[in-house]
């Protein structure tokens, strides 16, 4: 049995086992599902964000709190001084307007190319889409 | 006829800028690369001597670009299935959620390490591995468990480097599939549940043909990025150590041309890498496109 929305996409599964008619209303979500859910996110959410927390931790914890095999989540006394540091002893600020210059350059560069050209190929079906199309898409394929 | 020019005409005027900066900074630097794998070059007395295939053969023979070779199989391997699918589940349970914001949220959270460049990401995980003073191996001792010599063990060096990886890089796929899930017409899911079908089937036969150019997409750029962008998390982390045991072919090429300075050896393992995503990429387009459904 295909239901008709896999019949208008072209598919047809032929499975009635998992098609039950007694299935949930339309827009109506069981609580504990959404809620095992959540929590599945979170859990998720907690083991990505946890490096840069704890990178963020490392910064603000003084030297001797660094080298020192503990667990726990905050510094007990946190402090601005590694960043003065790093800001007096390298030219930080210096490197930091680079990226910002090097970044915004990049962008605009990137879409002043990429949107005419984009346009072209979805446009104007012409010789000028395909000899630009593996032009374009060879910087993809070279080891940077 | 004459639209047709006009069409023509526009279309060569807007590829034009696109295909003058393709021709500048690729296509020249590959040509000059290409000429230059056939030459030792010496940056001293800038000039060249004719070598042939020399440089393909010795790199060809060469047992460290076997293994690095090997190494970039096992990263592509290992990272192509969990960069794709771990994303793709997600986004299917995203797309479920019946708090929009709440999933916004979420999707915001977990495409924070994908802002990272490979070397920052590296650099957090660099100090995370520490065998000494790392939280992995407090977190395993406060377990009661023995520590992990993460990045100098031969053995597990190269799983960490994919698990910064997988880290760094699966925010961004999930963000294509959960865009691509959002452009799915409410009717045609509504049709498919007034049908009876539950959220397996409504993933698996609905959902997932109509997002395929997005999944195919996914899949020629992990595969490209996990052939090449890795190179900066394999820099930081071990150096493609130890025993080379962790280096992939690009950081093979990286060492080839600025650790020992044999330019004309690392131009041919540059044209060489250039040859295998291509022909990769060609692949993916060739035998994997024809199950991609375009709306």
């Amino acid at each position: 049995m295909s239901t008709t929305a896999e019949r208008a996409i072209g598919h047809d599964t032929a499975d009635a086992a998992t098609a039950s008619p007694a299935a949930a209303p339309l827009g109506r979500r069981r609580l504990p599902g959404q809620l095992a859910l959540h929590l599945a996110f979170l859990g998720v959410c907690g083991a990505t964000l946890f490096p840069p927390v704890w990178m963020l931790r490392t910064a603000l914890a003084p030297a001797d709190e660094v080298f020192s095999p503990r667990l726990a989540p905050w510094p007990d006394a946190p402090t601005l001084g590694n960043f003065a540091a790093a800001f007096r002893l390298h030219p930080v600020g210096a490197w930091l307007a680079n990226s910002l210059l090097v970044a915004a350059g990049i962008t605009a560069g990137k879409l002043a190319l990429a949107i005419p050209a984009g346009f072209a190929f979805a446009c104007c079906a012409s010789p000028a889409a395909i000899s630009a199309s593996p032009s374009s898409s060879a910087p993809w394929w070279c080891p940077t | 006829m004459l639209s047709r020019w006009r069409a023509g005409a526009s279309g060569w005027l807007h590829a034009a800028p696109a295909v003058a900066a393709a021709v500048l900074f690729v296509w020249a630097p590959m040509l000059a690369s290409i000429g230059l794998s056939f030459f030792d070059w010496s940056l001293l007395h800038r000039q060249g001597t004719w070598r042939g295939l020399d440089h393909y053969l010795a790199t060809l023979s060469n047992p460290e670009f076997h293994l690095a070779a090997g190494n970039t199989l096992l990263y592509l391997l290992a990272l192509l299935p969990l960069q794709v699918g771990v994303p793709l589940v997600l986004a299917f349970l995203l797309i479920r959620l019946r708090f929009a914001r709440a999933a916004a949220a979420y999707r915001l959270l977990l495409f924070v390490p994908a802002v990272l460049s490979f070397p920052v990401a590296a650099v957090i995980w660099l100090w995370m591995f520490n065998p000494i003073f790392g939280v992995l191996n407090v977190a395993l001792g406060a377990l009661g468990l023995p520590p992990q010599r993460w990045l100098s063990d031969p053995d597990l060096a190269i799983w960490s480097v994919i698990a910064v990886a997988f880290w760094k890089s699966f925010g961004l796929n999930l963000l294509i599939f959960h865009a691509a899930l959002l452009t799915i017409p409410q009717e045609v899911v509504e049709a498919a549940r007034v049908d009876g079908a539950r959220s397996l089937r409504l993933a698996l036969t609905i959902e997932l043909p109509l997002i395929s150019p997005a999944l195919f997409f996914a899949v020629v750029t992990t595969v490209i990025i996990v052939l090449d962008e890795i190179v900066g998390a394999v820099d930081v982390l071990t150096e493609g150590g130890p025993y080379r045991m962790s280096t992939n072919l690009v950081y093979y090429l990286y060492e080839r041309g600025f650790r020992y300075f044999q330019f004309g050896e690392a131009a041919a393992v540059a044209v060489l890498i250039s040859c295998l995503v291509a022909l990769v990429t060609w692949a993916q387009f060739r035998f994997g496109e024809r199950h991609v459904h375009y709306r």
